[in-house]
C-alpha cells in the first residue's frame, strides 16, 4: 500500500482539492481544513490503516507531511 | 411519453430540490452561474413539504427548524438570500417537552430555565448538567478530538450518574437522528442538541412549503431553472468524468458538474452510465445502514383542542427508561404498541402530526398493518389528548413506502445514513466523490442531518464548486 498516496487522497477526499494540487509541504491551513476537518481526515486515516493516533498528536498533524510521518511511525512502530 | 432530444449545456445540473440541492443552487445561482434543478415530484421541498387535504395544512414531515440563532447555519442562510420576507419563522417556547413516567420536562428557549428545571428534579446531578450543557455548546479542540471515536452515551456518562437521565437526555436523538446514544456518533449526538434542541423549536408561518418555494422561487430569479415532475434515469459519465444527465422522458441535458441532492445509494447502483463503481465502493453500498424510516400520522382537527396543550412544542412521549428497548422495537411489529412517539400540535390548533421511526419494510406488510398501527397510536395520543377522537375531521398515514415514494429516498430513510460511529466520517460520500464533476449534497454525505445539516453542506458545496472553478464567492449583504 503506497501510504502517501493514500493519505493525499484521503485528504482530498475531505479538503475538495484535486490529489495535484496538494503536496508534502502543503499545511491543513493551506487546504481550507477548519479543525473539525482536521478530525474527519484523522478519523479516515485510524481507519484506513488500523491505527490508533494518541489524541495529544492529532493538534500536532498540521501539515500534509506531518499526517504522512505519523501513520508511517505508528504503521512502523 | 415526450422523445425529444434537447441538448442544453448548464454550468451545473442538481438532482433533487431538497433543502440540500435548494440552498446549494441558490447560492451557485447567486454566482451568476446557469443551473437546472431538477425534482422528480411535482413541488419542491422532499421532507421539508407540505400538503392540503379536507381544507388542512399539513406538514408532511419536517415540521420545525433549528439553527437559527444569529450565528445559526439556517440564520445565515436566510441572511444570505434574503429570504426573510417571504418566509416568516417563529418560535415556540418551550420547543420541546419529554414526557417521562414520572415527569414533564420542557426544554426551553432560555437555557438557564432549562437546567433549573432539570436541576430541580435531579438536584444531585446540578453541576453535572452545568457543565453538559457548557460543553455541548462551546465544544471545540482537544475535547473535540478525545470524543472522535466515541459514543453520544460515552458523552453523557462523562457528565451523568443517574441512569434516568441519561435516557431523557437520550430520547431526542431517537427521534432526531434514529438511533439511540449508545450507537450514535458523539459529533452528531452534540449537534443535535446544539443545532435542534438548545436552539430549537422554530417553525415557518403557513407551514413548511414556504421554504422550498422560496428557495425555488430565489433560483428562478436568477440564471437558474426549477424542472418539477422530472426524474433523472442516467448520469452520463465519460472516461472517469460526468458530462450531463438523461431525464425520464429521453431529454439529455449536459454539463461538467453534476450536483447529487438525492439518494446517494440509487446514484452509485444505478444511475450512473460509464463508469463502474470499485468493489470497495460496491461493498461499502451493500453494507451501510441507512438511517430509520417513519411512520407519520396527519390528524385534522373539527374544533379546537382545549386546555394546555403545547401548541407548537415537540413532545416525546418515553413510555419507560430503557432506551435500548425502545430501539429494538422500532424495527419490529410491536413498534407502534411500546408507546414511544413524537407529537406536535400545530401553533394555530387546527392539526396534529404524530412520528415514530421505524425501519422500511415492503409495500404488503404496511397494507396489512398501517389501519392497525394507526389505530393504536390515536389510542395512545387519547390518553394524553381525551376525548381526541370526537375531535378528528381528517387522519392519514404516511408509511416508509409513502417517504420512499415521494422523496426516492433509500429505503424510506428521514436522515440519510445512519449517524453511527463506524458510518460517520466515511469519505466515500464527502461531498467531492471519486467521479471528476460529480458532488454528492444533502443528507447522503455522511455528515449532514436535519435540515440545518442539509442546508448547511448544500451551502458548503456550492462554495466548493465556486472554489474550485475560481468564482468568487459572492456574499450579499
Amino acid at each position: 500500500m503506497d501510504v502517501e498516496r493514500e493519505i493525499i487522497s484521503i485528504i482530498a477526499e475531505v479538503s475538495g482539492f484535486e490529489t495535484e494540487e496538494i503536496s508534502m509541504n502543503s499545511s491543513l491551513e493551506d487546504l481550507d481544513i477548519d479543525s473539525i476537518r482536521a478530525i474527519e481526515i484523522t478519523v479516515a486515516l485510524e481507519k484506513k490503516f488500523k491505527i490508533s493516533i494518541r489524541d495529544e498528536d492529532v493538534p500536532e498533524m498540521r501539515t500534509v507531511k506531518a499526517a504522512i510521518d505519523k501513520v508511517n511511525q505508528l504503521l512502523n512502530g | 411519453m415526450d422523445k425529444t432530444i434537447v441538448s442544453d449545456k448548464y454550468d451545473a445540473i442538481i438532482i433533487g430540490a431538497g433543502i440540500g440541492g435548494l440552498v446549494c443552487g441558490c447560492y451557485l445561482a447567486n454566482a451568476g452561474l446557469r443551473i437546472m434543478l431538477l425534482e422528480q415530484h411535482h413541488k419542491p421541498g422532499g421532507y421539508c413539504s407540505s400538503f392540503r387535504r379536507n381544507g388542512f395544512i399539513f406538514d408532511a414531515a419536517a415540521h420545525s427548524l433549528g439553527s437559527f440563532r444569529e450565528g445559526g447555519h439556517l440564520h445565515k442562510i436566510f441572511k444570505d438570500l434574503s429570504i426573510y420576507d417571504s418566509v416568516k419563522v417563529k418560535r415556540s417556547d418551550p420547543s420541546n417537552m419529554i414526557f417521562t413516567p414520572d415527569h414533564n420536562i420542557s426544554i426551553w428557549n432560555d437555557i438557564n430555565k432549562t437546567k433549573k428545571e432539570l436541576s430541580a428534579l435531579y438536584p444531585k446531578e446540578k453541576n453535572n448538567i452545568d457543565n453538559f450543557f457548557d460543553y455541548i455548546l462551546n465544544i471545540k479542540g482537544q475535547d473535540a478530538i478525545k470524543v472522535r471515536n466515541k459514543t453520544f452515551l460515552d458523552v453523557l456518562e462523562m457528565f451523568f450518574t443517574d441512569k434516568r437521565l441519561i435516557s431523557i437526555l437520550s430520547i431526542p436523538l431517537l427521534g432526531n437522528g434514529g438511533l439511540p446514544a449508545s450507537k450514535m456518533h458523539a459529533f452528531t449526538g452534540i449537534s443535535i442538541y446544539s443545532e435542534f434542541i438548545l436552539d430549537g423549536g422554530y417553525y415557518i408561518d403557513e407551514g413548511m412549503q414556504k421554504l422550498p418555494d422560496a428557495l425555488s422561487k430565489y433560483i428562478s430569479g436568477k440564471k437558474g431553472t426549477v424542472l418539477l415532475s422530472r426524474s433523472v434515469e442516467r448520469i452520463i459519465c465519460d472516461k472517469g468524468s460526468v458530462q450531463g444527465v438523461v431525464l425520464n422522458n429521453g431529454d439529455v441535458m449536459y454539463s461538467n458538474v453534476v450536483i447529487s441532492a438525492c439518494d446517494a445509494h440509487q446514484v452509485f447502483t444505478r444511475l450512473l452510465d460509464g463508469y463502474e463503481v470499485s468493489h470497495g465502493l460496491e461493498n461499502k453500498l451493500i453494507q451501510m445502514e441507512p438511517s430509520l424510516s417513519a411512520f407519520i400520522l396527519y390528524i385534522g382537527l373539527n374544533d379546537k383542542l382545549k386546555g394546555a396543550l403545547h401548541p407548537g412544542t415537540n413532545i416525546w412521549h418515553l413510555p419507560h427508561y430503557n432506551i435500548e428497548d425502545i430501539y429494538e422495537s422500532l424495527s419490529n411489529d410491536s413498534f407502534a404498541e411500546q408507546k414511544y412517539f413524537l407529537y406536535r400540535i400545530s401553533p394555530d390548533k387546527n392539526t396534529i402530526q404524530l412520528l415514530v421511526n421505524t425501519s422500511y419494510r415492503n409495500a404488503d406488510y404496511w397494507n396489512e398493518n398501517k389501519e392497525r398501527i394507526q389505530e393504536t397510536l390515536i389510542n395512545h395520543l387519547e390518553n394524553i389528548i381525551p376525548d381526541l377522537r370526537n375531535h378528528i375531521k381528517h387522519v392519514e398515514t404516511a408509511t416508509p413506502i409513502t417517504l420512499a415514494k415521494f422523496t426516492r429516498n433509500y429505503r424510506g430513510s428521514a436522515f440519510g445514513w445512519a449517524h453511527s460511529v463506524e458510518q460517520l466520517f466515511d469519505v466515500d460520500f464527502n461531498i467531492r466523490s471519486s467521479i471528476k464533476g460529480l458532488y454528492l449534497t444533502g443528507h447522503w454525505t455522511a455528515k449532514a442531518l436535519g435540515i440545518p445539516g442539509v442546508a448547511y453542506v448544500g451551502s458548503a458545496t456550492a462554495k466548493l464548486i465556486m472554489m474550485k472553478d475560481n468564482i468568487m464567492y459572492k456574499q450579499t449583504a
